[in-house]
């Protein structure tokens, strides 16, 4: 799967997370949108629920089975959550 | 209004009167065991599968995900016991036990929550036992493996209130299944003994507490063990 099509489905996904939990007044999300940690846009539970929503659409849409939040996700010393960016790279590198 | 139910250990014993009964009820079930299948309905879909195989767990959840789109119940119904004097007992047996019962617990568990919270509903009962609380000699591993689900129903419940998840465990008193033949009549004597209602339990015992607990009305029920026959 092309890397810009999985930052379509990562942006697609973070701007339904924050508009449902923004009633529908974020700001727009851009591959730099910082996602969790320091300076980031989702609390723990909504990064629980972008994991599982990007996890599901790449199933439902795209046919691939992947765990997004791996032992190697978790073990990384730069998080793959920082941002929309780096999310995007830790998901093609899942594919190789 | 008709469910999706994911039980696990449905091919014998309690999960597969469980399954039949909600099957009876009109609900969809989806069921595991290692072995084939022993249910023929039209709204029964099994899988072969290990549960203490975290690939497999996750494959089925996925696979569920897809072609039903939700899943509403989860009974964690499958376990396996050893009875040994804990000098007797091998570490392979210790390990096994908890494969099954705690690893595939906690396994299906998170790969299902992840698509309750999508619907922001769902209910989630894991089986725990008497032997737990009455602290039952000679069943230390089994014990202590249930004893586990209960600390992880307790904690996880507080984790998965945020998105309309309940979950919540039941301890049956012995029930004649498979889990049971191979213990000796004075064993399971002694323990009937030791509950409020000195007598074996039943199916029907079983599916009061699990309907309480699925209930539309349970929504302020969460992280709560009920133990049948008075145990404590």
């Amino acid at each position: 799967m092309k890397k810009n099509i999985i930052e379509d489905l990562v942006v697609k996904c973070t701007t339904q997370i924050l508009n449902e939990d923004n009633n529908g007044s974020i700001k727009s999300v851009t591959p730099s949108t910082k996602l969790y940690g320091q300076g980031g846009n989702l609390d723990s539970l909504e990064l629980v629920r972008l994991v599982a929503l990007i996890e599901e659409h790449l199933l439902d849409e795209h046919n691939i089975e992947i765990t997004i939040a791996s032992e190697k996700a978790m073990s990384r010393r730069n998080s793959p959550f920082e941002s929309v960016s780096s999310l995007v790279e830790f998901i093609v590198e899942l594919q190789n | 209004m008709s469910k999706v139910f994911l039980i696990t250990g449905t091919r014998k014993g309690l999960g597969r009167e469980i399954c039949l009964n909600y099957l009876k009820e009109g609900n969809v079930v989806i069921g595991c065991s290692r072995g084939p299948s022993s249910i023929d309905h039209l709204n029964y879909f099994h899988y072969e599968i290990d549960i203490s195989k975290e690939n497999e767990v996750v494959s089925m959840v996925k696979d569920v995900a897809k072609k039903f789109k939700r899943i509403d119940i989860l009974i964690n119904n499958a376990g396996i016991a050893s009875m040994n004097h804990l000098l007797l007992t091998p570490f392979k047996t210790v390990s096994s036990i908890f494969e099954t019962n705690y690893y595939g617990t906690i396994l299906f568990c998170r790969e299902v929550a992840k698509i309750m919270l999508k619907y922001k509903w769902g209910r989630i009962i894991n089986f725990t036992t008497v032997a737990t609380p009455l602290k039952l000699e000679g069943e230390i591993a089994y014990a202590n493996s249930k004893a586990a689900i209960e600390n992880y129903t307790q904690i996880a419940c507080r984790e998965l209130a945020t998105f309309g998840i309940t979950m919540n465990a039941i301890g049956p008193t012995p029930i004649p299944t498979d889990l049971i033949k191979n213990v000796p009549k004075e064993k399971m004597t002694s323990l009937i003994e030791r509950q409020a209602i000195k007598r074996f339990g039943t199916v029907e015992d079983l599916i009061n507490v699990l309907d309480f607990f699925i209930s539309e009305n349970s929504n302020f029920i969460t992280g709560q063990v009920i133990y049948l026959g008075g145990v404590s």
